[in-house]
């Protein structure tokens, strides 16, 4: 391995191997490594292919900040290699390149298609002939993008968790003013979550020879019982509420106050070739030099702005790197750093920056210039460097995203040349460090303090000693801040040299891209970044938006203040969807019985929020066992809700258009429930249990509705009622068929006659031991009992029902044939025959509405209304005449316009045709009238009927 | 007409049928490889085969078990909102500033059901699982954002929440122990969102022997 001697704050363990196999070769790399480094180490240079252009790119921040060292990991595409720690055994893969990252033959679209491809081109080309679109978009589609999705999960498979997490204190950025700021709020006796994107807090102090003090500040927050997260990335906020991402598991913290420690962030220069893999940010270079003990490169050139790139290159020339040559954009730089680099006879162009770079896979050279406030080099002083890295410092930009989404905007200081928060800052919301401009190592650590504070008193936490100490900090904390020295702010792009000058690496945006977005009248940032997609790649603009808007500005002539930041928008880190998603589990509703529809091998499907058994294999079999024999179904997803107090009948005569109080005890009656306009809510039986308790059930899907609708009401009306929802309290069951009184009988010692127990009487009994609630009642048109029994006895219920049938050839049926049966009787579902439009009149149920009732009810002045305008539409049923089962939703023509749609059909094997129902116009709504359905590009003829199919007097049913 | 069809209790043997009261968990127990036996007319898993291991895990990491045999009673009785009260053997958990959730053992559910006035009886209608363990916050967290930090909920705190998705009540009955109350038909599938969780954890499912 090429590494340097051991470094004094170094994080590998040299003791310790790990391997790993990138695009099927082993990798061998230390403990501590991440997975940039350890490829670094073996020589590899080109880490990954631009987004569009297929440019090769190499490590630049070693940071996790930028797009250049994507990979995918063990299947999961997107993988930032110079955050991602190395692992014993892991598979990581290039992305974006084909057959290699080496040799990669879409780069022919950085030769050929960079004048056809402008930004935006997609809104222009391919647009013809509009039916290849499909194929054009596959195409696109796999020559651009950030690696392949991985296969969707399986339910129950698990990639990812969330965990909750509330807080006194979240501090957000783990460096020194963040690590400063979470131990003063834990000391003073706060609960602190701290979140910081590196393998290890610690910030700029890791590398810059502080390291001591930065492990010092990590180990007393660990100590002091501060909740370390890291590496992880704070995704956004949302009012207080901030996602965590870190491996597996997003943290969602809900934090009182929020600090924000998030640094600045080290901008690139936009010069030709800015690109190669070669080029370096000083942090990045610093980082692989002082981390991981690798030398950046053998001989370097710098471009700076700033103190920290002269800096980095005499910590590079101490570790043996030869520095060719120094461009500083400040005219009069000093400090010590300048003085080593000049006393060892490295040239130092001041006033100078890198015009252009030169290589095609690696930085072969640059050429350094003198330039002008345009970045047009001054004749004459261009010095050509032979070099294999360049060392850049464009400047750092506050990391305010995150400040912004909490309601902070950023305005343009011209002092320091930045965007900065400004001092005052939303409640429960503090900013510290380099985020607000600050320089100077104890300012930095010092602010962290005051704002760690201030979150802990604002809690109510510390005593007047602190709180006098508090003050003390802010005087010295004033005093520190001190003048910024000259702002050097680089050129929006230098000029010279030939070659893609790119703003924004993520989207490969070029400064030539931005000039055109704003000559094609796109001359807002926000504009701008639409059309170009700027700022919108996976480094979330931490690399590109303050060149785009400085880009922005010389284009449009406008002050920087003017043009301002692009909207900062969740999430500040690319994260996978999947841990988004968190596990892929569906809240279901299970019956009782569940598991026993299962074992008999029943089709189980959604119905709702239920899982439901549609069928036993055989639905048409199933259905005759009901008109023959006896069959039984789960209805157990019944809504049940028990009505109970002095005025259940009187609120339950509000509610329903027809009468309910009248009802005797141990009687049932039907009921629609309707909204304020008359239309159908719900529907199902209401059972008198005593004078002031009633049993309402409700559809499947609707219990929730209607527990909440009747709870809304009752608190409007204040009545002496109490509405229980007891749909999971009670397994239920459907027993019918002309054998179900036997069955039933012989569970039972209560008198089964129909003289006992007639059609719609409800009654207590224990059947095979236990407490049921009988409801004579029958949705499929037969003889039937709905048996409701505690849900802990549903499968006692179930098993002696099917024991005691077995001898009367009982048979299980689903929700299929209970569909065809409910059918054959005309019987509605709400919400499959209805929908939010239907009223009762039309619906073909003006005996439910007792428009002279005495007391009000709900939707009554909308279906008066609705009386009085007579029928428009009308549910119906229809035989299909030509054996034809058409689609539920088919339309029902008129003069060959659609008039109206099929809710149901099924081929009923009890009356050997077609039968269905369907919305008519009004005149059709007839019996013998003709009908005419479309449907999938076939014309059916049917004829209308308003009786039921089967049994039309009920006699089967009442038997 | 009564509301004895509510009530796991009132049932009676009845010549070949004697009737077990199960909890809307079994299957998943079932398939699990739990052991059942009859308490109180309840069938109640009470290990899966390795007591140690459960032990281990209720004092070590987390431990979840279904405690849904629990008498649960709806009744009338005024509560301050957000903290349960324990006595006579009971958990009163308030639902409402008039209704109260009772809590007790399931061999006194009859008993408590008696002494009571407006009762509706959730028994069944709730399926309860039991969290316990030093990492039994660490497990709730992936399943509910209520806050059940010592200061937020200390013990007897009684919460509303959602939990896994679904309705929920949340019960903070010891110092390391949770109760979880939701409507039955939901139990398979946060029974087993609560198992995968834990599992990352160290978590296991335990029986009433570990619980106990």
């Amino acid at each position: 391995m090429n590494r340097l001697p051991p470094q004094p704050g170094e994080r590998i363990d040299r003791a310790r191997q790990v391997s790993f196999s990138f695009d099927g070769r082993r990798v061998r790399g230390y403990e501590g490594d991440t997975v940039a480094s350890a490829l670094f180490a073996s020589g590899r240079r080109v880490f990954s292919r631009s987004f569009k252009y297929h440019r090769p790119r190499g490590l630049l921040c070693c940071a996790g900040q930028c797009p250049n060292c994507l990979v995918t990991v063990d299947g999961a595409p997107g993988v930032r290699a110079c955050t991602e720690p190395a692992r014993e055994g892991m598979r990581v893969e290039h992305q974006n390149a084909l057959p290699s990252l080496r040799w990669d033959l879409m780069r022919a679209v950085d030769q050929l298609g960079g004048r056809l491809m402008p930004a935006g081109f997609y809104y222009k080309t391919f647009m013809w002939p509009r039916r290849l679109w499909p194929l054009y978009e596959r195409v696109l589609r796999g020559a651009a993008g950030l690696g392949r999705a991985p296969a969707p999960q399986q339910e129950r498979g698990r990639r990812s968790d969330y965990r909750r997490r509330h807080a006194d204190v979240l501090v957000v950025g783990g460096g020194p003013a963040g690590l400063s700021a979470a131990l003063q709020a834990r000391r003073l006796g706060a609960d602190v979550v701290l979140v910081d994107e590196g393998p290890e807090p610690g910030g700029h102090l890791l590398v810059t020879g502080a390291h001591e003090r930065a492990r010092t500040l990590a180990t007393q927050a660990r100590e002091a019982g501060v909740e370390l997260l890291a590496p992880a990335a704070a995704l956004g906020y949302f009012d207080g509420l901030v996602p965590v991402w870190q491996g597996d598991t997003l943290h969602q913290v809900r934090a009182a106050q929020h600090v924000t420690a998030t640094g600045a962030i080290e901008q690139p220069l936009v010069f030709a070739g800015n690109d190669l893999p070669g080029v370096m940010l000083s942090g990045g270079a610093r980082r692989l030099a002082a981390l991981y003990a690798l030398p950046p490169g053998g001989t370097a050139a710098v471009a700076t702005v700033t103190e920290e790139g002269l800096e980095a290159a005499v910590a590079l020339l101490e570790l043996g790197v030869r520095i060719a040559a120094v461009a500083d954009l400040r005219r009069a730089p000093g400090g010590a750093a300048l003085e080593r680099l000049e006393a060892e006879g490295v040239p130092v162009l001041r006033g100078g920056t890198v015009v252009c770079a030169e290589g095609r896979n690696a930085l072969r050279g640059v050429t350094l210039a003198r330039v002008d406030e345009h970045g047009r080099p001054h004749a004459g002083s261009e010095l050509r460097v032979p070099c294999d890295l360049l060392i850049v410092s464009g400047g750092f930009a506050p990391a305010g995203s995150l400040l912004a989404q909490a309601g902070v905007k950023a305005g343009y200081d011209e002092a320091s040349g930045a965007f900065l928060p400004p001092a005052a800052l939303p409640p429960g919301t503090y900013a510290a460090g380099t985020v607000t401009g600050l320089r100077g190592a104890e300012a930095i650590e010092l602010s962290g303090r005051v704002a760690g504070a201030e979150a802990a008193h604002a809690l109510g936490l510390g005593d007047a000693a602190s709180r006098e100490r508090l003050e003390q900090d802010r005087s010295r904390l004033d005093g520190l801040r001190s003048a910024v020295p000259e702002p050097a702010v680089p050129p929006p792009s230098a000029a010279g040299g030939k070659g893609k000058c790119f703003a924004c690496l993520c989207e490969d945006v070029t400064a030539e891209e931005i000039r055109h977005s704003v000559e094609e009248g796109f001359d807002s940032i926000e504009l701008s970044k639409r059309y170009t997609t700027v700022t919108m790649g996976p480094c979330q603009g931490r690399m590109c938006q303050l060149p785009s808007v400085r880009l922005m500005a010389r284009e449009t002539g406008q002050p920087l203040a003017d043009v301002g930041l692009t909207t900062a928008r969740p999430p500040w880190s690319a994260v996978p969807l999947g841990v988004l998603a968190g596990r892929p589990s569906e809240p279901a509703k299970r019956s009782p019985l569940h598991h026993r529809h299962r074992e008999a091998g029943a089709r189980i499907k959604w119905a709702g929020d239920w899982r439901r058994p549609y069928d036993y294999g055989d639905p048409h079999a199933e259905a005759m066992a009901v008109h023959e024999a006896v069959g039984v179904i789960d209805v157990s997803p019944l809504g049940k809700l028990l009505v109970e107090g002095p005025d259940a009948g009187a609120f339950l005569d509000r509610l329903y258009p027809n009468r309910l109080s009248t009802l005797e005890p141990g009687r049932i009656r039907y009921g629609v429930l309707g909204s304020d306009a008359g239309r159908i809510m719900d529907d199902g039986t209401v059972a008198r249990l005593g004078e002031q308790s009633f049993y309402v059930t409700t559809t499947s899907s609707g219990a929730g509705a209607v527990e909440e609708w009747f709870s809304w009401w009752q608190a409007d009306w204040r009545m002496e009622v109490r509405v229980t929802n007891v749909t999971h309290a009670l397994a239920a069951v459907n027993l019918a068929g002309p054998r179900s009184r036997e069955v039933l009988a012989g569970l039972t010692s209560l008198d089964c006659s129909s003289d006992a127990l007639g059609y719609l009487d409800a009654r207590q009994a224990h059947v095979a031991g236990v407490p049921c609630l009988i409801l004579r009642i029958g949705f499929v048109g037969e003889l039937g009992y709905e048996i409701h029994v505690s849900s802990a006895f549903g499968e006692h219920l179930w098993d002696a029902l099917l024991e005691a049938g077995s001898g009367h050839g009982i048979r299980p049926f689903g929700l299929e044939p209970q569909r065809l049966l409910r059918l054959q009787k005309l019987h509605v579902i709400v919400g499959q025959d209805t929908d939010t439009e239907s009223n009762p009149y039309d619906a073909a149920m003006p005996w439910i509405v007792k428009l002279d009732k005495e007391e009000d009810f709900i939707g009554r002045w909308a279906l008066e209304q609705t009386a009085e305008r007579g029928l428009q539409t009308g549910l119906v049923g229809f035989r299909a005449r030509d054996g034809v089962v058409p689609a539920e939703g088919a339309a029902v023509l008129v003069d060959g316009a659609p008039a109206g749609r099929v809710t149901s059909s099924r081929f009923s094997p009890r009356l050997g045709e077609v039968i269905g129902m369907a919305w008519v116009p009004a005149e059709m709504a007839g019996d013998g009238a003709e009908i005419t359905i479309s449907d999938n590009g076939r014309t059916l003829a049917a004829t209308v009927t308003t009786t039921p199919f089967y049994d039309p007097q009920g006699a089967r049913l009442r038997s | 007409m009564s509301l004895d069809f509510l009530s796991p209790d009132r049932a009676l043997p009845a010549g070949a049928h004697e009737p077990v009261a199960r909890s809307p968990i079994e299957p998943c127990l079932r398939r699990a490889g739990a052991r059942f036996e009859l308490r109180g007319g309840w069938s109640v898993a009470t290990g899966f085969g390795d007591p140690e291991a459960e032990a281990r895990a209720a004092r070590s990491s987390v431990a979840v078990s279904d405690r849904s045999a629990l008498g649960k009673l709806e009744a009338t009785e005024p509560m301050e909102p957000g903290t349960a009260v324990h006595a006579e053997g009971a958990w009163w958990c308030p639902l409402t500033r008039e209704r109260t959730l009772v809590l007790c053992p399931t061999d006194a559910t009859a008993g408590v059901r008696e002494r009571l006035a407006g009762v509706v009886d959730l028994t069944s209608g709730l399926a309860a699982v039991g969290v316990e363990g030093p990492l039994a916050r660490d497990l709730l967290a992936r399943l509910t954002a209520l806050d059940l930090r010592p200061g937020s909920a200390p013990v007897g705190a009684f919460r509303p929440g959602s939990v896994a998705r679904v309705p929920a009540m949340l019960l903070h009955e010891a110092e390391d122990r949770f109760l979880v109350l939701f409507g039955s038909a939901h139990a398979q599938y946060v029974w087993e969102v609560a198992c995968d969780a834990a599992e990352p954890l160290g978590g296991t499912p335990v029986g009433a022997a570990a619980h106990a």
